[in-house]
C-alpha cells in the first residue's frame, strides 16, 4: 500500500481528502462541490486529477448512471507513508551523523544478500 | 578576528596532513592492526582539527608566522601588540581615496575579502551547524512521537547487558530503518518494530551497548563540530566517512572479541538479516547501494578474519599511535590569539617583549626601507617649552623627537629581518640632497621621512601623512599615495590622535627620491596636548609600532604585486 501512497502528489491529496471524508465512493459532482468551497480549481482540473489517480491505481472508478470514485489507499496508510518518508529523509539528511546505527538505512537487493550470506562463514580455527 | 581564521586554517592544514598520511598507509595497516587502533588514530586527527593547543616551535607556527617574525617593542600602554598584522580597513581607505588611482578594483576587493574573511567563515559555520542541528532535532522529535516501549523481556535483556544499570531506554519504532543509539544525556536504543529472534536482538543490543560504552555518540558530535568548523576543507567529508567507518569496524571488533565461532557467525548473520529485511517496498530507499554493500562486506570480512592479534602487532600499533599523537602535537596550529606573550608584563620599563607577528611573505625581506629623521644638528626644527613634573622647564626640540621615533622604528624593522637604513643615527645635520641621494644610491623601496607638525595656531593638532602625486607612477607595485594611506591608517588607528588624513605636497624629499615616499607628521609639537604625547615614551613607541605596521603592510602589497 505504501507503494501506492508514494504516488500521490500534494494536489491529488486534496482530492483524496474529500474521498476519505466521505468514507466511501463519491460521484464527480459531489467531489467538485466540496472542492469548490476549499479551492479555486476548475472542474476540468478536478477531472484531470481524478483521471491521474485512477491511472495510478490509487482511486477506482465505477460507472453506474455517472462515474463513482472510490479510494484504494486509506488515510491512515497515506499518513503512515508521509511519516515514514519524513523520518527517512531526516535520517539520511543530517541525523545519521549524530546517531550510532547498526547499519545504514538502505536495504540491499536479494541477490546482494545471497552473495553476502554465501561469503560469510566463520571458520573454527581462527582462535 | 582574522587570527581566528588563521588559527582554523592552520588546524585544517595540520589535520589534513595527518589524514593524508593515514590514507596513504591505510592499505598496509587495515587488515594487520586492530580496528580499535585505527579508530584511535582517527580520533587523534579529530582532536587536532578541534583543539587549538600548540607550542611556539610547532610547524604551523613557523609556517604561518615566519621564523624571524619577532619585533621588539616596549610594551608600555600597548594593549594589543598583535595588531601588527595588517588587515587594511577598507572604509578608511575609501574615504582616504587610497583606491582612487587603481585601474582595476582587485585590490579593493581583496582588502574587502580580507576584512570580512572572519565573517564569511563564521557564516559558513553557522549555516552548517544549523543544518545539522535542526535536521537532528526534527528527526528526534518525529521519531520520539512514534516510539513505543519495548517489551519487559527485551528491556531486561538490555539491562543485563548493561550489568544491571538502567540508564539506557529501549524503544521500538516502526519507522526506524535500522537499530540505532541516540543521545548523550538520555541515551535511547531504538529498534525497528519488526520481529527479531532472541539471538538477533541480543546481537543488535550488544552492538549498540558497545557504542554506548565507548562514548561513540560523543565522537560523532565532535566529528560534526569539526566538520562545521572546517566546512571550507574539502577533505573533511572523507575524514568524516572514514571516522564513521572505523567506528563501526572497531565496535564490531569489540563485540566479537569474546565470542566463539558460532556466536560470531550469528552476529554476522544478524547484520545481514537486518539489512535484508524487506520492510519497505522497492522505491526511493532501495537505490543501488553499492557503497552500503561494500561497507557491510568489509565488516563481515573483518569479523571472519578476526583473530587475537600477535604481541608484535600490538607493539606496532602502540608505536604508530604514539607517533601520530606526537605528529599531531608537532604540527600544532598557529595559536597567536592564545599566545601568552601578549599579556606578559615586563619587569622594567626598558625590557622588550617578543611579539609574534605575521611576516608571511619572505620576499618583503628583499626590500630596503630608508628612514629619514627630519632636521638634526644645528637645524632644531621646532622648539617649544615643556613643563616637566618637577616644575623645571625643558626645551623640546623637534629633531630629537624625530630621531627617537625613527630609531625605534629602525630597530623594530631590523629585528624583523627587514633591510633598513637610517639617514642619521645621532644628532647631526644633513642636507636634503644628502638624504635623497642616500635613498636613491641604495635603491630604497620605501622612503619614510619622520616629522612632527608645527603651526602658528597652537590649537592645531593631529596626525597627517604627505605624499607627492607626480610620484604616482607604479613604483614597484605601490604608489606613494597608497604608502601614505597605509601609514596614516595605522597611525590614526593606533594613536587615536586627530586624523588629519593624507595630503599632497611637492616637497623635495618626495619629488626627488625614487622610492615610494611619504612624510609623516606624527603629531603637532606646537600643540600642548600633542606635545605632551610626544614627550611620552609610550606614545612614541606606539607611533613607531604603527609606522612599523604600515611599512610591513606596504611591503606586502609591494611584493604581492610582483609576479
Amino acid at each position: 500500500m505504501n507503494k501506492l501512497a508514494a504516488k500521490i502528489t500534494d494536489s491529488e491529496v486534496e482530492v483524496m481528502r474529500v474521498l476519505w471524508q466521505a468514507g466511501g465512493e463519491l460521484p464527480v459532482a459531489e467531489i467538485r462541490k466540496t472542492l469548490e468551497r476549499t479551492s479555486k480549481w476548475e472542474s476540468s482540473t478536478i477531472k484531470t486529477l481524478l483521471r491521474r489517480l485512477c491511472e495510478k491505481g490509487v482511486v477506482q472508478a465505477a460507472k453506474r448512471e455517472v462515474f463513482y470514485y472510490k479510494p484504494l489507499v486509506s488515510e491512515a496508510e497515506y499518513n503512515e507513508y508521509t511519516t515514514q518518508s519524513l523520518i527517512d529523509r531526516l535520517y539520511s539528511g543530517s541525523a545519521k551523523n549524530l546517531v550510532a546505527s547498526l547499519l545504514g538505512s538502505k536495504k540491499l537487493a536479494a541477490a546482494d544478500i545471497e552473495e553476502l550470506r554465501g561469503l560469510f562463514k566463520v571458520g573454527d580455527s581462527d582462535e | 578576528m582574522n587570527e581566528i581564521v588563521w588559527l582554523l586554517l592552520s588546524l585544517s592544514v595540520s589535520g589534513s596532513i595527518l589524514a593524508i598520511i593515514i590514507f596513504a598507509i591505510k592499505p598496509f595497516i587495515r587488515h594487520k592492526l586492530p580496528k580499535s587502533i585505527q579508530y584511535c588514530i582517527w580520533i587523534v586527527v579529530l582532536l587536532r582539527l578541534i583543539l587549538p593547543i600548540s607550542f611556539d616551535e610547532s610547524i604551523m607556527n613557523q609556517v604561518f608566522y615566519g621564523d624571524q617574525a619577532t619585533l621588539i617593542t616596549s610594551p608600555q600602554g600597548e594593549e594589543n601588540p598583535n595588531t601588527s598584522f595588517i588587515w587594511p580597513h577598507v572604509q578608511e581607505n575609501v574615504s582616504n581615496g587610497t583606491y582612487n588611482n587603481d585601474t582595476d578594483h582587485s585590490r579593493y576587493f581583496s582588502d574587502l575579502f580580507n576584512q570580512y574573511l572572519f565573517y564569511i567563515w563564521l557564516l559558513g559555520v553557522i549555516i552548517v551547524l544549523a543544518f545539522n542541528l535542526i535536521g537532528y532535532a526534527r528527526f528526534v522529535k518525529n521519531i520520539n512521537q512514534t516510539n513505543r516501549p519495548a517489551s519487559a523481556e527485551e528491556s531486561q535483556m538490555l539491562t543485563d547487558l548493561l550489568n544491571g544499570r538502567e540508564n539506557v531506554q529501549l524503544l521500538r519504532n516502526r519507522y526506524a530503518a535500522t537499530p540505532m543509539l541516540i543521545g548523550i544525556l538520555k541515551p535511547l536504543i531504538i529498534i525497528p518494530d519488526i520481529h527479531f529472534s532472541e539471538k538477533q536482538l541480543k546481537n543488535i543490543l550488544l552492538h549498540e551497548v558497545m557504542h554506548y560504552r565507548r562514548f561513540d555518540i560523543g565522537i560523532k558530535w565532535l566529528t560534526m563540530i569539526a566538520a562545521s568548523l572546517h566546512w571550507f576543507n574539502p577533505l573533511m567529508c572523507f575524514i568524516k566517512r572514514e571516522i564513521d567507518h572505523a567506528c563501526e569496524l572497531s565496535c564490531d571488533e569489540a563485540v566479537i572479541r569474546n565470542l566463539d565461532a558460532d556466536e560470531k557467525q550469528a552476529y554476522g548473520d544478524t547484520l545481514i538479516s537486518v539489512v535484508a529485511d524487506h520492510k519497505y517496498p522497492p522505491g526511493a530507499l532501495q537505490a543501488t547501494m553499492s557503497e552500503e554493500k561494500a561497507t557491510l562486506k568489509e565488516r563481515l570480512v573483518a569479523i571472519m578474519k578476526y583473530s587475537k592479534k600477535a604481541k608484535s602487532n600490538m607493539l606496532i600499533s602502540i608505536a604508530l599511535l604514539i607517533s601520530f599523537i606526537s605528529g599531531a602535537v608537532i604540527l600544532g596550529g598557529c595559536v597567536d590569539i592564545t599566545n601568552p606573550n601578549s599579556n606578559e608584563k615586563p619587569a622594567s620599563d626598558n625590557v622588550t617583549t617578543n611579539v609574534t607577528t605575521m611576516v608571511y611573505d619572505a620576499r618583503i625581506k628583499n626590500k630596503l626601507v630608508v628612514i629619514d629623521p627630519a632636521h638634526g644638528g644645528d637645524d632644531f626644527g621646532g622648539t617649544y617649552p615643556f613643563d616637566v613634573t618637577d616644575n623645571s622647564l625643558v626645551e623640546v626640540k623637534e629633531k630629537d623627537l624625530n630621531l627617537k621615533i625613527s630609531l625605534k622604528l629602525y630597530e623594530m624593522l631590523k629585528t624583523s629581518g627587514i633591510p633598513v637604513e637610517i639617514t642619521r643615527k645621532d644628532d647631526r645635520g644633513l642636507s636634503l640632497d644628502e638624504r635623497i641621494s642616500m635613498a636613491n644610491e641604495k635603491n630604497a623601496a620605501l622612503f619614510l621621512n619622520i616629522h612632527t607638525g608645527m603651526a602658528n595656531d597652537e590649537s592645531v593638532n593631529g596626525t597627517s601623512t604627505t605624499f607627492c602625486s607626480d610620484k604616482n607612477r607604479q613604483t614597484a607595485g605601490l604608489t606613494s599615495e597608497r604608502f601614505a594611506g597605509l601609514l596614516q591608517n595605522e597611525l590614526h588607528k593606533q594613536l587615536q590622535t586627530t586624523d588629519l588624513g593624507v595630503k599632497e605636497g611637492n616637497f623635495k624629499v618626495l619629488t626627488e627620491t625614487h622610492a615610494s615616499s611619504a612624510i609623516v607628521d606624527v603629531a603637532f609639537i606646537s600643540n600642548e596636548s600633542d606635545r605632551k604625547n610626544l614627550m611620552d615614551e609610550a606614545f612614541r613607541d606606539r607611533a613607531a609600532l604603527a609606522l612599523y605596521d604600515g611599512v610591513i603592510a606596504s611591503l606586502h602589497e609591494m611584493v604581492s604585486a610582483e609576479p
